[in-house]
């Protein structure tokens, strides 16, 4: 029934050797809601989840399926009971086609069986048009987008009869268009009587598509301090009260003073620049001193710009300018080391960092040449020295400097690979979505970060998809649809006014 | 307190392994005859000393995330080429009814024969490194195509022959011992010393050591070998460290095939036959990582003494040598399956130690409620 406690967790508590991951946690799930899941990084998210998807098994405490003590040995049980996940990284099979996925569950448990495509095919078209999908049931997965992979999963969790379908940030990694048509096929599902756990960073999409919302802070409940209650209906409850009860405090908007850039020397300039994976002509400059936004959604053609102002994709046609001398830039080392000119990854597990060296090596592998003595051996001093100082200057909290760098948080992580950047000691710094997944304290101390080199005289373009950050932190934003730069915003740093524009600039 | 102690000594790269060294070597020198033990030993630490090397050339690729199957081909092309150099021709005719022995030879010094193997050696794991990263074809493709390529070389250009006729400097690399090994006339040896070759390989093993630990070019291919994207945007040419790599991975294969010429008094095709399993085996173990990235040079030596052990056991056990290849195969899988556990075992205290500094920094007092 409607309204009835369909999940419920009590004083679960779970221990992992050394760290107590969550502390006598409560949760109650009522049938037919969509109820929020939020807390920072390391807040205990992930391990509740893991819990009531049966991938650990609390330490201590209890966990009720329809009022019926449950214990979930492994995902099988958690399935059989009627939850099922949709994780953040996709989980299908890219070689095998819309319905084969959406039915994978439901093959023949026989070894070997015939099975028929057309039975499949012909079932999966009921939960392919139940999600709103409009491919057809034989098309191979790969072929597909993100969001509508995103889509499969949920007709494949349909498809297994779930009464409770957690979902784990399902925005993250698809187009604002997706995420507005999953919001809404999400809410006709709850409609219908399905129950969702939807957990997100992005604190707007929850007002819009929550019922309640349940907040953890350092593994324990975050209550409610007007009722002191675990959980909040969304319309009793405050985008500030809301960041309060994640971080323990109120999200500094630190309102940064408006420049004036009019009289600034030019440092960068592109004019019509392209190369092969960023094939419209775009032109534009960068100031000394100046922070430059560089807004657009995923995809508009931001990070392959970037790629080639560094070289690593370089430039097939158009002019770039560096300090008013036309330059070719052929390759990282030389915008790094001639053209004091580094960018940073938005992919930092994958091209920032070496996750499997220590703290030390990862701050010095950009300036390997700097350091290198007679015979090529390495200056083992100024190593250490250079690796302490930006340890120190971005404060990265790591037991240390021999730390391998896969073992600290996600914050930490990135600020290891904003040392590497600076390390360089550069002019012009290309950061990429710099706050993705990160803390709301870290990233209040890489916006500080940001802003403070450009007091330094260094010039910073900073690439975000987060719009009320970049509002916060730009001098001067340029917007990006379709790989193209379709306008210029001098910002006033007044959200409104702003977010209007620059939404008018991508929907036309 | 034990329990730490015990924790720590796992986590030792190097602990597991020795120990398995350890318990091996005993049982060799508790078994073998009194009278022959020390002849025992001396044969041993020569083997050891050529597969560490041989190790090592594999451990060089794995250091940028690649591998070398072609380290005994690599090692027999430099063998042949080092003996061609050095060989002093017969005069006069030869008895080809035992022997295909060469009437060929340069009669070079043996330092040039063993300085071109070298080269040799680097250029080809250099030409090897540069198609991979040139063609980006799959490593595994080109170095299983250029073991082909490379013995059919050997064979076609050699006709199979021996060149057996080295100058005794050359030999003298296998025979001596420092100090010299005193044999009284006709007599068993009454002292023994350490093979020349032994030396050699240690002295090569703390260059190399040196290469990785302190060098820029040593971080550089290890950078390449844990994240060659992440390298690359570091402004580390990855594909030059990948070409470098593979030609110091030549170069070591040279070596190993230069000693193996000097221990059987022979250059011929059939040098690095067998080498391709044990380089792994003695890298692996070791503790150097099969996906890039880390390196450990002792280790490989251990690794490489294991694998020795492994057959001097086997053989004083009097096991067929027919059957030798079943135990040092599943000695291996054992072996690795162990080193998984350890490393889940590392990550897992790696990553408590980490939660709990941040806790401790941030102030938190989770962990004492739970103590």
């Amino acid at each position: 029934m409607r309204g009835d406690t369909i999940l419920e967790l009590k004083n679960v508590t779970k221990v992992f050797p050394g760290v107590v991951a969550l502390d006598n946690v409560d949760f109650t799930l009522k049938e037919g809601e969509i109820h929020a899941l939020m807390g920072e990084n390391g807040a205990g998210k992930s391990t509740l989840i893991k819990i009531i998807t049966g991938v650990h098994c609390q330490t201590k405490g209890k966990m009720f399926v329809n009022g019926e003590e449950v214990i979930f040995n492994s995902p099988m049980d958690a399935f059989a009971a009627g939850i099922n996940v949709v994780h953040q990284e996709r989980n299908l099979f890219p070689t095998f086609t819309v319905a084969e996925n959406i039915m994978i569950e439901h093959y023949s448990n026989k070894l070997i069986g015939k099975v028929d495509q057309n039975v499949i095919n012909k079932e999966a078209q009921k939960y392919i048009d139940l999600v709103g999908l409009d491919v057809p049931p034989t098309k191979n997965v790969e072929a597909l987008s993100a969001g509508q992979k995103q889509l499969i999963e949920i007709a494949k969790a349909l498809s297994s009869d779930a009464k409770i379908i957690l979902l784990d940030e399902p925005t993250a990694s698809i187009s604002v268009n997706e995420a507005n048509m999953l919001i809404k096929l999400i809410k006709k599902l709850r409609d219908e009587g399905l129950t969702f756990i939807f957990v997100s960073h992005k604190i707007e999409e929850i007002f819009e598509v929550a019922d309640m919302v349940t907040v953890l802070r350092d593994g324990k409940n975050a209550v409610d301090t007007n009722t002191g209650e675990i959980s909040t209906p969304i319309e009793k409850i405050t985008r500030n009260e809301l960041i309060n009860r994640m971080v323990g405090r109120t999200e500094e908007f630190e309102s940064l003073e408006i420049r004036d850039f009019s009289d600034a020397e030019v440092v960068l300039e592109a004019k019509g620049l392209r190369s092969t994976d960023s094939p419209k002509p775009k032109s534009f400059y960068l100031k000394k001193g100046e922070l430059l936004g560089w807004y657009g959604l995923v995809g508009a053609g931001r990070t392959e710009f970037a790629r080639t102002l560094i070289g690593y994709d370089p430039a097939i046609e158009g002019e770039q300018i560096i300090n008013g001398e036309k330059v070719k830039i052929t390759s990282i080392a030389q915008a790094q080391h001639k053209y004091k000119l580094t960018y940073l990854s938005e992919n930092r597990k994958e091209e920032g960092l070496f996750l499997d060296h220590d703290v030390k090596v990862n701050l010095t592998s950009t300036i390997f040449d700097k350091i290198k003595g007679l015979f090529g051996f390495v200056k083992l001093k100024e190593e250490q020295e250079i690796a302490e100082k930006y340890k120190n200057e971005l404060q990265v909290k790591t037991p240390s400097l021999k730390q391998h760098v896969r073992n600290l948080s996600g914050g930490n992580q990135q600020k290891v690979s904003l040392g590497k950047g600076l390390a360089v000691q550069p002019d012009i710094l290309i950061i990429d979505e710099p706050t993705v997944g990160i803390d709301i304290k870290t990233k209040s101390e890489i916006h500080r970060l940001m802003h403070d080199l450009t007091k330094e005289n260094k010039s910073v373009i900073c690439i975000t998809s987060d719009m009320a950050e970049m509002i916060q932190i730009a001098d001067r934003i340029l917007v990006f649809k379709d790989g193209e730069i379709v306008g210029e915003l001098i910002n006033t740093k007044s959200y409104d006014e702003m977010s209007k524009k620059i939404m008018s600039m991508i929907m036309n | 307190m034990i329990k730490k102690g015990l924790v720590n000594f796992v986590k030792n790269d190097l602990a597991s392994i020795s120990v398995v060294l350890i318990v091996l070597l005993t049982f060799v020198i508790t078994k073998s005859n009194p009278s022959r033990l020390s002849f025992t030993m001396v044969s041993l630490s020569k083997d050891i000393a050529i597969f560490t090397i041989v190790g090592m050339a594999q451990m060089a690729t794995l250091a940028v995330g690649q591998f070398n199957l072609a380290v005994g081909a690599m090692g027999g092309v430099a063998g042949m080429v080092c003996g061609y150099l050095i060989n002093i021709p017969y005069e006069g005719s030869m008895n080809v009814d035992t022997y295909a022995q060469a009437e060929i030879g340069l009669a070079l010094p043996w330092y040039v024969g063993v300085i071109a193997a070298l080269i040799i050696g680097f250029i080809v794991g250099a030409i090897q490194g540069g198609m991979i990263v040139k063609t980006k074809i799959n490593p595994f493709i080109i170095t299983l195509a250029l073991i082909s390529v490379l013995h059919g070389l050997n064979m076609a250009v050699t006709r199979n022959i021996y060149f057996r006729n080295l100058p005794e400097v050359f030999k003298a690399i296998n025979k001596n011992t420092i100090p010299a090994t005193t044999t009284p006339d006709g007599g068993q040896a009454t002292t023994y010393g350490v093979p020349v070759m032994f030396i050699v390989t240690l002295v090569v093993m703390v260059v190399v050591w040196m290469l990785y630990n302190r060098t820029i070019l040593g971080r550089k291919m290890l950078a390449t070998g844990v994240n060659t994207r992440a390298a690359d945007f570091a402004g580390i040419n990855s594909g030059r460290y990948i070409t470098l790599a593979h030609g110091i991975s030549g170069m070591l294969c040279a070596l190993a095939g230069v000693l193996t010429v000097s221990k059987l008094g022979a250059a011929q095709t059939s040098i690095g036959d067998n080498w391709m399993l044990y380089s792994f085996a003695s890298a692996i173990l070791g503790g150097t990582l099969l996906n890039g990235g880390k390196v450990s040079i002792f280790g490989t030596m251990i690794g490489a003494g294991i694998m020795m052990v492994v057959n001097t056991v086997l053989t004083l056990l009097k096991i067929s040598a027919f059957s030798h290849q079943i135990f040092i195969g599943a000695l291996l899988l054992i072996a690795f399956m162990l080193n998984k556990g350890r490393e889940a075992l590392i990550r897992q205290q790696e990553r408590a130690a980490v939660k709990v500094q941040d806790d401790v920094q941030s102030g938190g007092s989770k962990n004492e409620e739970f103590a």
